[in-house]
């Protein structure tokens, strides 16, 4: 028999293959590579069987998949047959840490999209009437939504801790110690916010009224303030889980740099913001710069991770021998 | 959980036996999957290639049964022709013994059913 090229894979065909995948994590090594070997073994049978056939790729990937389709309900029994009453789904930790990044990537922008006002004191009666003027429901599914994230970041902090905890403990808790307390600011800031737009309700109805304006001008600031807070602990958190992975070698060193260069600019921010004005352009930019950093650092690692795929014995091709 | 009458081959499971006597009978006694599924779409007409759940199953079933015993081919052989390697499945004595009691007793039921229509 000649050798046969390896084939371009249509994008049905590696559906099908990437249910296979699916169905079977978790489950035992042993019952894993069978089966997996056998849907593999198929489809690339069928594939030759198509092509030597003349049959369009696109179109054999099709029959394919729908064969796959047909035999979900079959995959799924023998899953639960294998296992017998009790599943488990034993998905490596990496996975469950690569998806936690990618829901804190939501979590920084809505953490650090609160402060949407300028608490500029000649402005600060404009702005507070704007916020007055929001519509209740908006009101209420911001402050909603953010006390999720708060909530949100406290529960991360604890996924975070028991997967890492036992490789590398003091940072697990240097990372579960900063989002946990981001998350607890994430929720005060909600507090605040929502306590300011009812000041604000109050203010529209009587603008004459005294102390409005002061006590929601230090509502604002004080939200503005803990804003830096969650930023700066979002960073920690952050770096802590970079340094962590790239200690138990999960992901490759130049994501690791990534991540610090990060840190550094977002570090660099925040000890230039102590210094000069905060609406500085060079203390915007370096800010920016690192959170950029940070939620590409987020993007990259959270992929990497989830879709961590750690080839089984039997599965590659075996590199060609030279026959005898 | 299985919900069948202890020792009847399903309908799946006697397909896929009478397709490996088959090969047994052209000379290529051991299969993969990939070949019982067209063998079975070639024998039956109008039927599509069985789906991969279904198959698999019923292959491990029939392993674990003692209908089919199974091994995995070289790893050369697969590397030499560049794909990945096969399962293959062999039908044991006791497959076909069960295929024939089968086979036998579908004809005694279409017998049976054939004298019950015939006019009086």
């Amino acid at each position: 028999m000649t050798a046969i090229q390896i084939r371009r894979r249509s994008f049905f065909a590696a559906a099908a293959a990437r249910w296979a995948a699916i169905y079977t994590a978790g489950l035992p090594e042993a019952a894993r590579e069978r089966r997996l070997l056998q849907v593999e073994s198929d489809i690339w049978e069928q594939e030759a069987d198509g092509m030597a056939e003349g049959l369009a790729p696109a179109r054999v990937g099709f029959d394919i998949f729908e064969r796959t389709v047909r035999g979900i309900p079959a995959d799924i029994l023998w899953r639960f047959q294998l296992e017998g009453p009790k599943v488990q789904f034993n998905i490596p930790f990496e996975r469950i840490t690569g998806a936690m990044l990618l829901l804190l990537i939501v979590l920084v922008f809505a953490s650090t999209s609160m402060a949407g006002f300028d608490p500029a004191r000649d402005t600060w009666a404009e702005e507070l009437a704007l916020l007055g003027d929001q519509p209740g429901w908006q009101t209420d599914a911001n402050v909603f939504f953010w006390m999720l994230c708060g909530v949100a970041l406290v529960g991360v902090a604890a996924a975070f801790y028991r997967a890492i905890q036992h490789a590398s403990p003091g940072l697990a808790t240097l990372a579960a110690f900063a989002m946990a307390t981001c998350g607890v600011l994430v929720l005060i800031s909600a507090s605040m916010y929502r306590s300011m737009v009812s000041l604000a309700a109050e203010f529209v109805d009587n603008p004459a009224e005294p102390g409005i304006l002061t006590a929601s001008r230090s509502l604002a600031l004080a939200i503005e303030a803990l804003q830096l807070g969650i930023i700066v602990l979002l960073g920690v958190g952050v770096f802590s889980l970079a340094l962590a992975a790239h200690r138990e070698r999960l992901l490759p060193r130049w994501q690791g740099r990534l991540a610090t260069v990060s840190a550094v600019l977002v570090a660099a921010a925040v000890v230039s913001g102590a210094v000069e004005p905060w609406d500085d352009t060079a203390n915007w930019l370096l800010m920016m710069g690192g959170l950029a950093l940070m939620v590409a650092w987020l993007v990259i690692a959270g992929f990497t991770l989830l879709l961590n795929r750690k080839p089984p014995a039997d599965r590659s091709m075996a590199p060609a021998t030279t026959p005898a | 959980m299985v919900f069948r009458k202890p020792n009847v081959l399903l309908p799946i499971e006697l397909s896929i036996l009478e397709a490996g006597i088959l090969l047994i009978r052209e000379g290529a006694p051991e299969f993969h999957g990939y070949a019982i599924a067209t063998v079975i779409r070639d024998q039956e007409e109008g039927r599509r290639l069985t789906a991969h759940g279904t198959l698999y199953r019923a292959l491990d079933r029939m392993e674990k049964a003692g209908l089919l015993k199974s091994r995995i081919e070289d790893a050369e052989v697969a590397a030499f022709e560049n794909r990945p390697r096969r399962r293959l499945y062999l039908v044991t004595a006791q497959g076909r013994k069960a295929a024939e009691a089968a086979r036998i007793e579908q004809r005694a039921s279409s017998v049976t059913t054939r004298k019950g229509l015939e006019p009086r």
